[in-house]
Parts: C-alpha cells; structure tokens; sequence
C-alpha cells in the first residue's frame, strides 16, 4: 500500500474552544491534529450513512417496492419532489432518443 | 449541437472517455462564474481536479447571458439557465434540483449530462456498451439523488 500524502494547512479557532479540543485530546491520548481530524471524518462518514438510507429508500420506491408514506420517513418534501421530477426527468429525456 | 454546461455537467462529461468526441462534435458554453469554479476544483489534484485542469486546458468557449433569471439557485446555474434561455440552447446540469426549479417557472430546454453521451449513442458513434460506461464513469461523483437517479436511467438504457 502506498504512503498517503497529507497537506498541512491552518485553521482559526476561538480560545475556549481550543482549550476544549486541548482538554478533549489530552483525555483520549491524542493530539490537535488527531482530535480535529477525528471529529472530521466521524462527521462525513454521520452524514454518509443517512445519505445511503435517502439512497435505499428512493431506490426501492423507483422499484415499486415501497409506498410514498414509506419514502417520506427518509426523505422530506423537497427531497421527494426532486425525486419524482427527476425520473419523469429520465423518462422524457430517453423517450426523446428513442424517437 | 451548442450547449450551455454547468459545472457538474462539464466535469461529468470531461469523465468520459469520449471527452474529446464530444468536444469535436459539439460548443459546450460555459459562463465566467463556471470557469471560476472549475477553477476551484482545478486546484487539488485529485481526480475531478485533474478533469478540471483538462477542461481548462482546453479553453471552452464562454459567453455571459445579457439578464439573469430571477431564480432561487446558485449564480452557476442561474448564468446558465439564463445563458440557455436567450440563445435558445439546451442547458446541461446534473443538478436535479436546479433542474425542477427551472422547468417549474420557465420552459427552458435542460437536460442531464448524459444527454450528450445518448446523442452519441443516437447517431452510432459509440455503442451501447460504451454509452453505459460512460454513465458509470460519471457515476463516481455523484450526491445519492443524481447516484440513484442515474442507476435508474442505467436500467432503462439497457432496454433501448
């Protein structure tokens, strides 16, 4: 496996909350970097997974699979229009090459 | 054919490996505000930066629409829209949202990104085979609207 680069870059934070970080780091045995890299990733990897179950449902309701009262505990109004637009969207579109 | 590209869409095609036939084939337009943010992307060297860099290189031409759409979006996909609305093209976005918002209050023609790969397709330049390449290669960037989307629009595909 290959050595992964990293880039170094600096960041502003507000006192307080450098103490927190300092004091939060020290408890886990880990460093500024470490601890802000951490919280980084435990938040995208937060937001992946709720997008991986947006993806699921919105999948299993293009398939017939589930009904709209299901969709809409994994995804919100907006999200549900765009979605619907979208495959009438697909359709129109390749209905369009197909002539 | 002339299309006027956002962003994404730009990026999606520049995956491609039919990059070069499309820009042979067709004007891809982009405004001063999509320049700047290929720019963006072109400076980290990962692998959309370097499509960026590609795109750059290559100097597409770019025009700025007269008026601006009175439009709830980002000034990317306004320019676009509005850019597409006054020369009477197609606008290219992978931006499902942005899509619905302006086909909900203008009749301004846009399509998917993929569009262009399907005209390919259309007039025998690639196979089918190579049409669903493409559409997986753009399918690595997508957000999980545009990813599923785009799956749906793989199966309908394989039945044309």
């Amino acid at each position: 496996m290959g050595m992964e680069t990293t880039t170094q870059f600096s960041l502003r934070f507000e006192p307080d909350l450098i103490r927190q970080i300092d004091e939060e780091a020290e408890k886990e045995y880990k460093n500024r970097t470490e601890l802000i890299k951490e919280a980084v990733v435990h938040f995208i990897r937060g937001k992946e997974e709720k997008e991986k179950l947006k993806h699921v449902a919105a999948e299993l309701w293009l398939k017939g699979e589930i009904s709209e009262t299901s969709l809409k505990k994994a995804l919100n109004e907006e999200e549900i229009k765009d979605l619907k637009f979208g495959k009438s969207w697909i359709e129109e579109t390749l209905h369009e090459i197909r002539r | 054919m002339k299309f006027a590209v956002d962003t994404g869409a730009a990026l999606s095609l520049a995956l491609s490996t039919h990059f070069r036939k499309i820009i042979n084939l067709h004007e891809l337009i982009i405004t001063e505000t999509i320049e700047n943010e290929l720019a963006q992307f072109a400076e980290y060297n990962d692998d959309l930066g370097l499509k960026a860099q590609e795109i750059l290189k290559i100097k597409l031409f770019k025009k700025q629409p007269k008026n601006l759409l009175p439009l709830l979006l980002e000034k990317g996909e306004i320019e676009v829209f509005s850019l597409a609305w006054e020369e009477k093209i197609l606008a290219l976005t992978d931006d499902i949202h942005a899509a619905r918002v302006v086909r909900e209050k203008y009749s301004v023609e846009v399509r998917p990104s993929f569009y262009v790969f399907l005209l390919l397709y259309k007039n025998k330049k690639i196979t089918k085979e190579e049409l669903i390449i493409d559409i997986n290669s753009i399918l690595i960037r997508r957000n999980w609207l545009t990813g599923v989307l785009w799956g749906y629009a793989q199966n309908l595909i394989k039945n044309l």
